[in-house]
């Protein structure tokens, strides 16, 4: 695999990422999951999943972590024009007037009370403004990519798996 | 099997310049068939497909990952004003790798719709029998009878309500019932390109150029004389620097919808009356949730087995939007993201998932004056985008489709029903269910409304002022260009689309192969 400066080959990130030492606290690199993206999917997804993340502090660190690494890989693989139009989105969505307005604070995403979080997802759902729409569906929806492809999310849902293992993508895939 | 000629653009360390007697652009279901044909006429054949190939043992079975790396944009391609998403598969085999196998032949009325109205000749249903036995038998197409419980669910309302249903056929070998073809069959059961007519033209000395992307044809006043590809990294996403030259005499398009005709536009092919990119089709699909008392566990066995066509073609032809109506067969990540809920009502809806009866509708478009499909336009960097405009008319099909799924889940024994639409509600019974998606708002993106059946935008016709190709492929203007593939559809079909567009490509692969044969008797006999 050649030329793959910015970007980790088409093969399991999450092999590849995991396999590299890190230093612990340190946030892992994103490919396409912009630094804001990241801290309002962090924000939105315990919102929206409610009780099904786990309660356990340790085990919600972990499937928030493992569900940005998962949304990171997916964005990665998109074209370049629509990981911009994402990125744009998200940008948008942390800049202070949006967040004056959409959620009536000033903190940052990361400290926003969930009750806001929970009234601004809930009226952009059903806004006027058809924008405001557009983005709650591709919050929730990256919501969804973040946790259902998780084995503890599987339990919770009676899902016993594929009925194969089969190891992530491997390296070479030709 | 003799050694198969690959390249990988991702790990091209130099240009690559290919010569050979047809060049193909797509390694879908039109443009694998092409090549199986053409390679077995001992035709030297150049595919170019801008995914990886991937073998069976490759795909993991994990939803994100694969949605990521075997389909554009993650499965879910916006439309320009994100109303809508289109579905389409980016690896070798196209769309046909992750498809979920159901194969219906074309419906006469839109056979006899395309004479009719497109001046198209020569593709009656007695036409194309012979077409269509080729491929069922090629590809092992035959009847499915082992239903899971979310098909039985629909045949139980269909019959409930005396509607007509039937039994799907497959294109499937020894298939396990796993019911993960939309991750890409795991056992190669699947009868997809990647695992037939892509390396049977292999064999046949076919040369495959992988993870490159087709970037424009180059043309010398009416005919084509190469094709320039970018090779691309191994996310698939940015230029290496490398490029690829395909030259042949003959040169065929099969991009599928959207990507085809885009590419003639960004290669400025002639399009005197702009045609390129119009009636662009979707069949658009929308989906009622249902949970049905049992578990029924939808993510296992084959997807999908029984159809009802009751509303089809129900107010004839150019009538009001008719749809037909399959299950959805998934695991949690697609199944969950149909419904939008949050907090407390999403643990209570995701822990019944085992119940979860989904069941999608096909909305055909293209056979009414108001339904004139979408178009496909060009970003500034030349990437593809589709304007598809949600008229009344779509509007309409999408209403009267809520009622009939609905109905037909209560009919099948559901305790609820929530039409997959964030303005809607769940309804605890028929009456109930019938009232409400009456008087509901439709908007978007709240309607989830997606298409795994882009169709169209190089349509085929018998005029030039109102088509592209002809009805054997051939383009109106450029002689020596073709397009085989489903954009070449002038309306949608009513059905999954993926025999129609095989056996289209093996008649006009055929011919195409005839008249290559001809002019090459004919050139040695006046020599
Ligand atoms: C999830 C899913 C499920 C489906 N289920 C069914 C089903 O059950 N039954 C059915 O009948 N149909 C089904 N379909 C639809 C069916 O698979 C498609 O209609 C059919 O495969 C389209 O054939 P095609 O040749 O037009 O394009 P595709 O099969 O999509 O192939 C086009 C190929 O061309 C490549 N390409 C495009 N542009 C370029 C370029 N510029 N350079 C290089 N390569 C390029 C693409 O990467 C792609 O691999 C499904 C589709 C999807 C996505
Ligand atoms: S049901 Fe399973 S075995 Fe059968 S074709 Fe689909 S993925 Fe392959």
């Amino acid at each position: 695999m050649s030329d793959v400066t910015a970007a980790p080959p088409a093969s399991s990130p999450s092999r590849s990422r995991h396999s590299q030492p890190q230093t612990p606290g340190a946030a892992p690199a994103r490919v396409a999951l912009s630094r804001h993206g990241e801290e309002i999917l962090r924000a939105v997804t315990p919102v929206v999943l409610g009780s099904l993340l786990p309660a356990d502090r340790a085990a919600r660190v972990a499937a928030l972590d493992e569900g940005m690494t998962t949304i990171d890989d997916y964005l990665a693989n998109f074209s370049l024009p629509l990981q911009k139009q994402v990125q744009l989105v998200f940008g948008l969505l942390a800049s202070l007037p949006a967040r004056v307005l959409l959620l009536g604070t000033w903190k940052r995403w990361r400290s926003a009370e969930p009750a806001r979080i929970e009234a601004f997802l809930r009226s952009a759902q059903v806004s006027r403004i058809a924008v405001l729409r557009r983005f709650f569906a591709l919050l929730h929806s990256l919501t969804i990519i973040a946790w259902f492809d998780q084995r503890a999310a599987w339990d919770q849902l009676g899902y016993p798996g594929p009925p194969i293992e089969r190891p992530p993508w491997p390296e070479a895939s030709l | 099997m003799s050694a198969h000629q690959i390249y990988d653009g991702s790990t091209l360390e130099r240009d690559l310049v290919l010569e050979g007697d047809v060049a193909i652009v797509g390694t879908g279901a039109g443009g694998a068939i092409t090549a199986e044909i053409l390679a077995g006429a001992g035709l030297r054949v150049l595919l170019v497909e801008e995914g990886a190939y991937r073998k069976p043992e490759d795909f993991p079975l994990r939803e994100v990952p694969s949605l990521a790396r075997l389909y554009r944009e993650g499965g879910a391609i916006p439309s320009r004003d994100g109303a809508l998403s289109v579905v389409q598969g980016r690896t070798v085999g196209g769309s046909t790798t992750v498809n979920w196998t159901s194969s219906f032949r074309t419906p006469p009325p839109a056979l006899h719709h395309w004479r009719e109205h497109h001046g198209l000749q020569g593709l009656s249903p007695d036409d194309l029998a012979p077409w269509f036995e080729a491929i069922e038998e090629r590809l092992h197409i035959s009847p499915w009878e082992e239903h899971n419980r979310n098909n039985e669910l629909l045949a139980r309302g269909a019959q409930a309500l005396g509607w007509n249903y039937g039994a799907i056929k497959r294109n499937v070998h020894e298939c396990a019932g796993h019911g993960f073809c939309g991750l890409g069959c795991p056992v190669g059961a699947k009868q997809s390109m990647d695992r037939t007519a892509i390396p049977d033209a292999l064999t046949n000395g076919g040369v495959l150029v992988t993870r490159v992307r087709a970037e424009r044809l180059e043309l010398d006043t009416n005919r084509v004389v190469g094709i320039e590809g970018l090779a691309l990294d191994g996310l698939g996403v940015r230029t290496t620097g490398k490029r690829v030259q395909l030259r042949a005499p003959s040169v065929v398009v099969a991009g599928g919808a959207i990507n085809s005709p885009a590419l003639l536009m960004r290669s400025g092919v002639p399009d005197p009356y702009r045609r390129l990119g119009k009636r662009t089709f979707l069949q658009t699909h929308n989906y009622s949730l249902s949970f049905m008392p049992e578990a029924i566990d939808p993510f296992y066995g084959a997807p999908q087995s029984i159809y009802t066509d009751q509303f089809t073609w129900r107010d004839g032809v150019a009538g009001r939007a008719g749809f037909n109506m399959e299950v959805v067969g998934a695991q949690p990540v697609v199944s969950m993201n149909f419904w939008r809920g949050m907090g407390s009502e999403m643990t209570t809806f995701a822990r019944r998932l085992r119940h979860l009866h989904i069941l999608v509708s096909q909305i055909r478009d293209g056979f009414h004056p108001d339904s004139q499909g979408g178009e496909v336009k060009l970003r500034s960097d030349g990437s593809a985008v589709l304007d598809y405009p949600i008229n009344d008319y779509i509007w309409d099909g999408v209403r009267s489709s809520y009622l009939a799924m609905a109905e037909c889940q209560f009919a099948a024994g559901a305790e609820s029903v929530h039409p997959a639409c964030s303005d809607a509600r769940t309804y605890r019974s028929w009456p109930e269910a019938r009232a409400a998606i009456a008087a509901l708002p439709l908007r978007t993106p709240n309607v989830f409304l997606n298409s795994t059946h882009p169709l169209g935008g190089c349509a085929m016709g018998g005029d030039p002022h109102t088509s592209v190709v002809a009805a054997d492929g051939r383009h109106h203007q450029v002689e020596n260009l073709l397009v085989i593939d489903g954009s070449v559809f002038p309306t949608s079909l009513g059905v999954n689309p993926c025999l129609s567009i095989y056996a289209l490509a093996a008649r006009n692969a055929s011919l195409l192969a005839e008249r290559i044969a001809a002019d090459a008797t004919k050139t040695s006999q006046t020599r």
